[in-house]
């Protein structure tokens, strides 16, 4: 019973410790990327909203969506702009990548030459990642993890860890959104 | 925290674990991939 009491406050301690850590760093940055002359907005989750199992503490990151004519200017500046301009488009647009795939074809269309279609296209179609974790211990041995479990882009995702080495089995859970071509931002 | 898609395991801390009758040290590593389409 003892021995219990303590997995549990150490347990307990190290995902309060990763909760305060998590929000200091969204209170700063939260996964945004901002471009030329318009004002992104993301906004934490009320935790309390959530409807998780017990000792999930992450909530959802609900994304302000853009409007039409933020849209519009987006697709354009990617068409016809250069440079740091065009890079935080793109950005943006792969961020509220939802919202972009479907006015791809109604606003974008208007703007987008073929190969720039295309390439947002295909883009836009990568709608999910893979996530490895693993706990590893001093001796090496991987005690427990997930491998390649695939996260939704931009939807809590909770992943259930089944293979476990002399440890309870701990559950993670958390959200991932794409920033860029190649970067992704992740709350786990 | 932002990662770049593909890249090597990351250390994303140091903790403490327990089977119940020893305590262990260890890391949380991670990596991450955007998923490419087929």
């Amino acid at each position: 019973m003892r021995n219990f009491l303590i997995l549990v406050t150490t347990l307990y301690a190290v995902v309060q410790a990763y909760v305060v850590l998590e929000r200091q760093w969204d209170s700063q940055v939260i996964a945004a990327p901002s471009f030329g002359g318009v004002d992104q907005k993301s906004s934490t989750a009320d935790a309390s909203d959530e409807v998780c199992a017990t000792g999930c503490s992450v909530g959802n990151h609900p994304i302000v969506p853009l409007t039409s004519t933020e849209l519009k200017e987006l697709f354009e500046q990617f068409a016809t702009a250069s440079g740091k301009e065009r890079e935080s488009a793109l950005d943006t647009l792969l961020f509220h990548g939802h919202q972009s795939r479907g006015q791809l074809d109604a606003i974008g269309s208007a703007f987008l030459v073929p190969e720039q279609l295309e390439f947002l296209r295909r883009e836009l179609s990568k709608t999910h990642a893979r996530v490895w974790m693993r706990v590893v211990d001093d001796r090496g041995v991987v005690r427990a993890g997930i491998n390649g479990h695939r996260f939704p882009i931009g939807i809590k995702e909770h992943a259930h860890v089944e293979n476990t080495m002399d440890l309870p089995a701990p559950e993670i859970s958390g959200t991932v959104h794409r920033t860029g071509l190649h970067h992704l931002w992740t709350r786990i | 925290m932002v990662r770049k898609s593909g890249d090597d395991w990351h250390t994303l801390d140091n903790i403490w674990i327990s089977n119940g009758k020893t305590n262990d040290r260890a890391r949380v590593e991670f990596r991450i991939e955007l998923e490419e389409k087929p």
